[in-house]
């Protein structure tokens, strides 16, 4: 099933459509993913990424969910089996931004994602 | 000794002692993973002070540790040594490059601003970086970088504690770049 056309996409739409594991963060699952970004280099990621993205990272320290709030993301995906830092759990929790992991590489999640219809 | 962190952020530990800087490279050590390839990365040359090989380093020096930054720095000032931010200027494997910005709770002793740019200029890019001591050097990974960029410290004697005094400007002690 593919999103195309569909207007509205939420955060647990990610969930359950891809199994996404949720670290923390669930107040903000019904917040609308509009698009996508990928990233490990944070200075690159706050110049660039779009408002109301899915971030896909390998990166686990706490300073992504600084960046998630700049940036007014969805959400992020720690990609590749990397486990995020307590600190970055706890973060997030207070923020409200949802921290999903994915075991997979962001490469084929990111593939997996555009194709569905978020672009 | 430049440690590379997890998330790829590089870290100068500075050290009075071979004690403490070999208690750091076992720490180091216990958390580096890989084998070098000496045709893709280079030799790793082991010599003494006459320059006499004595073997060559297997490990892949070039790779990440598994540790996390603040845990570098925390274990750089438990063995008492001073913690410096390499090259924040730089587009990769600096603190701001990786991380965006500096952690307002990382206790750094002082930031390294690279021979490529004015301090000046780095301040101006880089306004939070005010807020640490600098300092500029050269990041010598041959020989002949040895001194491309010096920071002069007028200290009473070449001690840590020396050191970390013109770093912050105490007791009449200072750096110049």
């Amino acid at each position: 099933m593919s999103w195309k056309g569909w207007c509205k996409v939420t955060v647990k739409d990610l969930v359950e459509k891809f199994g996404l594991q949720t670290a923390t963060g669930e107040k903000g699952l019904d917040r609308l993913v509009k698009s996508g970004y990928c990233g490990d280099l944070l200075s690159d990621v706050m110049a660039n990424a779009p408002e109301s993205c899915v971030w896909l990272t390998i990166q686990s320290h706490q300073n992504i969910i600084a960046v998630a709030v700049l940036r007014e993301m969805a959400c992020i995906v720690i990609t590749g089996g990397h486990t995020p830092d307590t600190e970055t759990i706890d973060k997030a929790g207070n923020e409200g931004i949802p921290l999903l992991l994915w075991p997979g590489s962001g490469y084929t999640l990111a593939g997996d994602i555009y194709s569905a219809g978020i672009k | 000794m430049e440690i590379c962190s997890k998330e790829e952020v590089h870290i100068l530990s500075v050290f009075e002692t071979i004690k403490q800087t070999l208690l750091m490279q076992e720490y180091i050590y216990d958390n580096l993973s890989g084998k070098n390839s000496s045709a893709t990365f280079g030799y790793q040359i082991v010599a003494d002070e006459n320059d006499v090989v004595s073997g060559e380093n297997q490990r892949l020096l070039i790779g990440a540790t598994t540790l996390k930054l603040s845990e570098i720095v925390d274990k750089i000032h438990t063995l008492n040594g001073l913690c410096i931010a390499s090259h924040v200027d730089r587009p990769v494997f600096g603190i701001i490059s990786q991380l965006g910005f500096i952690p307002p709770d990382l206790p750094l002793d002082g930031v390294e601003i690279s021979w490529r740019i004015k301090p000046s200029e780095a301040m101006k890019q880089m306004p939070d970086i005010k807020r640490f001591p600098f300092i500029t050097s050269s990041d010598a990974h041959f020989p002949d970088d040895i001194g491309k960029a010096i920071t002069k410290f007028f200290i009473a004697e070449p001690t840590i504690d020396e050191i970390r005094l013109a770093l912050t400007e105490k007791n009449d002690r200072r750096t110049e770049v």
